[in-house]
């Protein structure tokens, strides 16, 4: 038996399937590729799978991963075709990867947000969204996993940001915390980015881009 | 493709995976390569939409013509369709993304009475007129069909035509026709006139009806051609008829989300209350051989790990151990599950539960229906206590901790001692537990009662019986809480008023479509929901067209009152139903069909074949 990590983008209206679902729909993908999979062993036996870091619905992504088990013999580019024959228009499986490092060592996650100003002229919003992320304050509230509300201030689980104007549209770019600890959801970003303005921040195009550890080194 | 307009709306609506489409197996052809387009619409949410095995087998049926493209469409949640009408987005298929509007077949599929309220709310968000008569194009037609078609005549008004029975064979002969009026430029009227030359096609407008003073029907009197009655589709043989290469695989989680098989159609044992155990008819089986190759090619196809075998009582299969072997054989293997619901008490053999270990075990259902003998031979329930306390020993030393039961309220004949007797059984099947000496330590039982409420439904014996009231349900419920004294045993109940509409829809004529209109443009839809059903709105609409519910619901007809359906022929013969009646009141059981033939009547639209009787010579 070996794990393998089998990489994934998430894009278009794939977006809007919620990482449960997304659970089932992996699962069947696997059955339906007939991979040689390792199942647990109890009264209903299943495939194992374990994601890296789910992902909020309504966010895409282009660096999505699921860890599996294989039981026989199989090459990773025989995996990857059969998996990939088996997927939707929507979620591309891309690579098959000896998995590195184990998904609590994800420290940050970077994200694109584009933003769609409806007059066209993005300036005004642009500069908005720099000067709030040059503030330091970004007061916003998190659920805990308790239940219970958090005060925290978003600007400090940014590390990194960039704001840009391209056609009309406002970008920013953004490295934040993630993985078990401090998780920061890119959508609760965006909303406190844009309260105040006459904006819907669930408009807002949201991408995850790359994982990293907590010493900022890709995730592998 | 999409509309940006949909797109807008996704991020802001629940569960937005419902309406985007995409799905595995989702077929979506170019919309100019095909000559009709096919909305199929199911009148409630897409999670329950999307179990129903009907809609999957006329979708796969249609898509498999190369010059038609079927596509998915329910009923939008109502932060969804609030969010449509206020930015103008017309109801939608879920392939395409286009507005229904301008395909050439609108198809409803009638599951339940309380769904009519969103097949009119379906048509006014697709930006149609509800009324049939307000659609003078040929095309949108407008058709339904499925179990309540049987009694069309609440919907009639709105409806193009239904096709009572099985669809399986009509579909791809009415979407011929159809095809054919399209090139020659027909008006409805001259493709509606050569539709009724059909068979099982029925056009509601060309049938004329008159009333008595008292508000029963004088006369049904068909015109243009129509036929006098309209019988029933049934498929002759199970074994050859169509059935789907792939389903539609959901993102979201569903009710039924898995391979459904079904093995056979009709039901041998003619429960009187039963409404599917009548339209089914005649007995028609599938043979293991293709149930298990079916299964096997759709598991495969699909993904998904569970096959649940489907049909009104699936322990009167005739080859079911057979049938079990031949799918554990490949499906144990594979780590999928088999499930088998709709299990009868009498006949669990110790054969059958031996490969039921085998099988997924879930939680046990009975449906005893009855807490007396006497009133379980009145609706021919034949099913004894001791078949139920025997059986359920058999489960609980088999392992299971906890046993559903089914009962009705309200049952023609019901006296305070059946209601009594609920309670009493329910305790028996507690105390056999606690009498078993392997039963898990420190595991407690749970005996689940759902009592729901009897409802007289056309083509039964009970066609003719008043409906209990909604004060006498409630006295009925209340008394039966108060006989049950453990918390072992938990009792559920169904809304009374929403029975009671449920009544009006099964039994009503063409007069509620008025009433149905009404209480839909002051709101209502998704009655079958609790937290949409509003009682005081279907009242007001009641009062505004001067007609009241229990007329419908809560009086006894005779048995030679013409009935709103009478122009319909489900075969079973009226004085068949007629018989029935009669022996429920003197509690007389009936035997199944295996034993004796009843002579309802129902094979004389299979050619005379039935394969209860067959499977008798043999």
């Amino acid at each position: 038996m070996r794990s393998v990590r089998i990489w994934f983008k998430k894009t278009g209206s794939a977006k809007y399937i919620s990482h449960l679902d997304l659970n089932r729909f992996v699962a069947r993908a696997l059955r339906r590729a007939q991979l040689p999979l390792w199942y647990t062993e109890g009264f209903n036996p299943r495939p194992h799978t374990a994601f890296s870091l789910p992902l909020p619905l309504g966010v895409e992504s282009v660096c999505e991963c699921v860890d599996i088990k294989i039981e026989g013999e199989i090459d990773d580019g025989e995996i990857l075709r059969r998996i990939s024959g088996a997927s939707v228009p929507g979620i591309e499986f891309y690579s098959v990867t000896e998995p590195v490092l184990e998904p609590p060592k994800i420290g940050f996650a970077k994200y694109e947000f584009i933003f769609f100003p409806d007059d066209g002229d993005g300036t005004a919003l642009k500069d908005s969204i720099a000067s709030r992320l040059a503030s330091g304050s970004l007061p916003a509230e998190k659920k805990t996993k308790k239940g219970t509300m958090r005060q925290l201030n978003l600007a400090e689980f940014i590390s990194e940001a960039r704001t840009d104007l391209c056609d009309g549209e406002v970008t920013l770019e953004a490295v934040l915390t993630a993985g078990n600890e401090n998780n920061i959801n890119p959508l609760l970003l965006a909303r406190v980015l844009l309260e105040g303005t006459s904006y819907d921040y669930r408009l807002a195009k949201i991408t995850r881009l790359k994982l990293y550890d907590a010493q900022h080194n890709e995730y592998r | 493709m999409r509309d940006a307009k949909i797109k807008a709306l996704l991020p802001v609506v629940n569960k937005p995976a419902r309406y985007t489409g995409g799905e595995l197996n989702s077929v979506v052809k170019d919309s100019g390569s095909v000559d009709i387009r096919y909305a199929f619409c199911f009148p409630d949410t897409y999670e329950i939409g999307m179990s129903h095995l009907g809609m999957k087998i006329l979708y796969s049926l249609v898509n498999a013509r190369k010059d038609a493209w079927c596509e998915r469409v329910f009923a939008p949640a109502s932060d969804m369709e609030d969010a449509m009408r206020t930015n103008g987005v017309e109801l939608f298929a879920l392939e395409s993304g286009e507005s229904i509007k301008s395909f050439d077949l609108i198809g409803f599929t009638l599951q339940y009475e309380l769904s009519f309220s969103n097949v009119l709310n379906m048509l006014d968000l697709a930006g149609l007129p509800v009324r049939s008569q307000d659609r003078p194009s040929l095309t949108p037609l407008v058709i339904a069909g499925g179990p309540c078609a049987c009694n069309p005549e609440p919907l009639a008004p709105f409806i193009d035509i239904f096709l009572p029975g099985e669809g399986e064979e009509v579909t791809n002969e009415l979407i011929d026709l159809l095809k054919l009026h399209k090139s020659r430029g027909s008006s409805k009227l001259e493709f509606l006139k050569d539709a009724v030359k059909l068979p099982g096609v029925y056009v509601p407008a060309f049938y004329d009806v008159e009333y008595n003073n008292d508000g029963t029907i004088k006369s049904i009197t068909a015109g243009n051609g129509a036929p006098e009655k309209v019988s029933k589709r049934i498929i002759s043989d199970l074994d050859t008829v169509f059935y789907p290469e792939s389903f539609v695989v959901p993102f979201v989680d569903i009710v039924h989300d898995r391979v459904v098989h079904e093995i056979f159609r009709g039901c041998i044992r003619g429960c009187r209350f039963c409404q599917a155990g009548f339209l089914y008819r005649p007995i028609r089986e599938k043979s293991p051989e293709t149930v298990s190759r079916q299964s096997r090619a759709l598991c495969g196809i699909t993904g998904y790990d569970e096959v649940s075998l489907c049909s009104l009582s699936s322990s009167d299969y005739t080859k079911i151990t057979q049938l079990l072997e031949m799918l554990l054989d490949w499906s144990q293997p594979e780590n999928i599950n088999i499930a088998l619901p709709s299990l009868r008490i009498d006949n669990f053999s110790d054969e059958l539960m031996e490969k039921l270990q085998c099988v997924r075990r879930s939680g046990l259902t009975f449906a005893p229906e009855s807490g007396t003998q006497r009133l379980r031979d009145a609706i021919n329930k034949n099913v004894t206590e001791d078949e139920v306390i025997r059986t359920s020993r058999k489960a609980f030393s088999g392992g299971w901790t906890a046993v559903k039961l089914y009962f009705m309220l309200g049952l023609p004949t019901e006296t305070q001692e059946d209601v009594d007797g609920i309670a009493v059984l329910a305790q028996r099947v507690v105390d056999e537990y606690y009498a078993n000496p392997d039963k898990p330590k420190g595991k407690s039982v749970s005996v689940s009662v759902s009592a729901s409420s009897f409802v007289p439904k056309p083509f039964t014996p009970f066609q003719w019986e008043p409906q209990d009231t909604v004060d006498m349900l409630k006295e009925k419920q209340d008394r039966l809480r108060g006989k049950v004294t453990t918390r072992k045993i938990s009792l559920s109940f169904h809304k009374r008023e929403m029975s009671l509409m449920e009544g009006v829809f099964a039994r009503g004529d063409r007069r509620v479509a008025d009433v149905l209109e009404f209480a839909w443009r002051s709101g209502c839809k998704f009655d079958g929901w609790d937290d949409c059903f509003d009682f005081q709105k279907w009242s007001r609409a009641f009062e505004q067209c001067g007609l009241t519910p229990e007329f419908y619901a809560n009086r006894r007809r005779d048995f030679d009152e013409i009935l709103p359906w009478e122009h319909m022929d489900y075969g079973i013969r009226k004085d068949f139903l007629i018989a029935e009646n009669k022996k429920a009141h003197s509690a007389v059981t009936t035997p199944n069909c295996r034993e004796k033939c009843a002579g309802c009547g129902s094979n004389k639209l299979n050619g005379g074949k039935c394969d209860a009787l067959s499977q008798n010579m043999v």
